[in-house]
């Protein structure tokens, strides 16, 4: 798959994925590739560099959290990366409308 | 580094292998060359651990998908792509800000501050100058030595985390509270000799007036308490609760102090600190579970009980005051300034009430200078009854002596006027606006209600001390130092110190935002 379909919508990957539930970085990326059926594969240097990105926006913010008996660093979505949350899955809503209009595509 | 390897190394399914030492070496190589990117070593721990636990949970897959133990780090450090590049893109989003500009910023109101008193006392001529420096010889100048200390310690503050205080935080705010009880000790006189050492230290190396950090500095107990709640409350704290802690040291603030003459503007503001702080002491218990009381309740119902009493005290202040019957205690604070300004008929009431009470009117000049300066004239040569009676008093000598080397608003509008100060302040204030928005940007919720209570704590100085100079509020001197301009005379660079440690600590917020 061509991979610059999937940089401009990294971030609301990301906050989906934590919406639901806190994760470390490596869970992420393999509850990413599960949910799309191995058609999104995050690269690692792709990955953490932007959860640091959105801590420091405050749309995230990590803590020390323990699994299968070894501690993590996890990330947590907060109130501010929710509204950005929805706010992304507006615009990628109108995006692929937009799309699928020109291509002239339907939704089976 | 080296100790870092042995700290973190967690592999603990390698190590029971023999060929551990290559596959090992391979992360580490890995590990090394991507932390050394980043330029701010604090970070560089953090970010190890974390790429180090992907890179083992990488290996722990691969090797139960059949590969070998070398393979599978080979593979797993291979999928970690390029070091120096995620290195770099690391190190720009944890670089601590550039924060040269407006520590610059401050430095220049500083110098604009030193300026104004060289030119101040340049101008100072005849009998004026004579008086008060023959009074005060040598004092009138600019301290060099602690003009220099007073800088470092702003470079100090500044570039030095405010993160690494955050722990000490509770204690800090532990030790502020013992302060009330102290400045009580002191103003009473019990245990005057313990509290005197303390009482001076400060002033003793920097100047400024006796009781330097229980007295007039409660205002910083803002962002101390502010930091305590957020620290103490262990998760991000609830900004209702922060700005109640931030309210209730304001209100404490506004002593109009002049209802009666047994207890004084000391007598009063000791009164009122001691009674913030058993009600702080209180609340705490109560959040503790010390005492067993429903803890939001209690907090809210003790603060704005807290708050009302000052309110009905200020009230009942002013009813007195408006009966003009005991309001001559201390010539430029309370509410008395505010009606001689706007009233003739007043000025004459209230000579006449000076007399009555003291057998004298030697309050009286002084608060005809007070207005005359109100209307932005040059002082210096032109005060006629002022030169009169400083030649008479000592005591005039003092407060003209005050006025100049406390930096006092009053004087240096009517030097400079009040248009240029005015605009100075103003540029003060947006520049002080602009370096909390800037502090407000970031995750880290104990910086930015840090920022916020700090930047609130000088806005609000800046905003009463002016108000004060044009009459408008009761006077209160405990909050008349301008940032920066506050103590640009020669005695008081402990509140040079004060100030640019505020200002210092604002920007170290910002630089450090997201950085720990």
């Amino acid at each position: 798959m061509d991979k610059s379909l999937l940089s401009g919508s990294n971030t609301m990957l990301l906050l989906q994925l934590l919406k639901d539930q806190d994760m470390y970085g490596y869970q992420m990326i393999e509850e990413l590739r599960k949910r799309s059926q191995d058609v999104f594969e995050m690269k690692v240097g792709t990955l953490y560099p932007l959860l640091h990105s959105l801590e420091k926006s405050g749309l995230l913010q990590s803590y020390e959290g323990e699994a299968a008996g070894k501690k993590r660093i996890y990330y947590q979505i907060t109130k501010d990366g929710r509204q950005e949350l929805e706010r992304k899955k507006g615009e990628w809503a109108e995006y692929a409308g937009a799309v699928m209009h020109v291509m002239q595509l339907q939704i089976d | 580094m080296g100790r870092m390897n042995k700290e973190n190394d967690k592999d603990n399914v390698l190590r029971r292998d023999g060929n551990i030492t290559e596959e090992t070496d391979r992360k580490l190589q890995y590990l090394s060359r991507l932390t050394e990117q980043l330029q701010y070593r604090p970070v560089r721990q953090k970010i190890y651990r974390e790429y180090e636990d992907h890179i083992d949970d990488e290996t722990e897959y691969r090797i139960s998908t059949g590969m070998t133990k070398e393979e599978a780090v080979e593979a797993a450090v291979e999928q970690m792509g390029d070091p120096v590049e995620t290195g770099k893109a690391l190190d720009q989003i944890h670089r601590p800000e550039k924060v040269l500009l407006p520590w610059l910023g401050v430095l220049f109101v500083l110098g604009l501050g030193m300026a104004l008193v060289y030119y101040i006392q340049r101008d100072m001529q005849g009998q004026l100058w004579s008086l008060v420096s023959a009074a005060y010889p040598g004092r009138i100048h600019i301290n060099r030595i602690d003009l220099f200390l007073c800088i470092i310690i702003f470079t100090a503050v500044t570039y030095f985390s405010y993160t690494k205080y955050q722990k000490f935080s509770v204690w800090a705010g532990l030790v502020l509270m013992i302060t009330p009880v102290w400045y009580f000790m002191h103003r009473t006189g019990m245990g005057e000799n313990i509290c005197q050492i303390l009482d001076d230290a400060v002033p003793r190396i920097l100047g400024g007036e006796k009781g330097w950090i229980a007295r007039r500095y409660y205002l910083l107990y803002v962002p101390i308490f502010g930091l305590m709640i957020s620290y103490w409350k262990g998760k991000p704290h609830q900004l209702g609760k922060s700005l109640l802690a931030m309210a209730l040291p304001l209100v404490l603030s506004f002593d109009p102090a002049v209802t009666d003459d047994e207890l004084g503007s000391w007598g009063n503001f000791t009164f009122w600190t001691i009674a913030l702080y058993l009600v702080f002491v209180f609340v705490m218990a109560v959040q503790l579970e010390i005492i067993s009381l429903p803890k939001r309740r209690t907090t809210w119902i003790a603060g704005i009980t807290f708050v009302l009493a000052k309110g009905i005290y200020m009230l009942y202040d002013f009813a007195v005051v408006c009966h003009a019957q005991w309001s001559v205690y201390y010539h430029h604070t309370g509410w008395n300034i505010m009606f001689t300004f706007f009233s003739e008929k007043r000025r004459q009431e209230y000579s006449t009430l000076w007399k009555t009470l003291l057998g004298e009117d030697s309050g009286v000049p002084l608060l005809l200078f007070h207005v005359q300066i109100m209307q932005g004239i040059k002082w210096i040569g032109t005060s006629d009854v002022l030169t009169q009676k400083l030649a008479q008093d000592q005591a005039s000598a003092d407060q003209v002596y005050l006025y100049i080397t406390y930096g006092d608003l009053n004087t240096l509008m009517a030097y400079v006027g009040i248009l240029p100060v005015v605009l100075v302040l103003g540029a003060l204030t947006a520049f002080t606006v602009w370096l909390v928005r800037r502090a407000w940007r970031q995750s880290n919720r104990t910086g930015r209600l840090l920022g916020t209570s700090i930047g609130f704590v000088i806005l609000f100085r800046i905003f009463y001390a002016t108000a004060q100079a044009f009459s408008l509020t009761p006077g209160n001197h405990y909050l008349g130092l301008i940032p920066v301009f506050g103590g640009i005379g020669t005695e008081d660079y402990s509140g040079i110190a004060e100030t640019l440690a505020l200002y210092g600590m604002l920007i170290s917020i910002y630089r450090y935002r997201n950085v720990s």
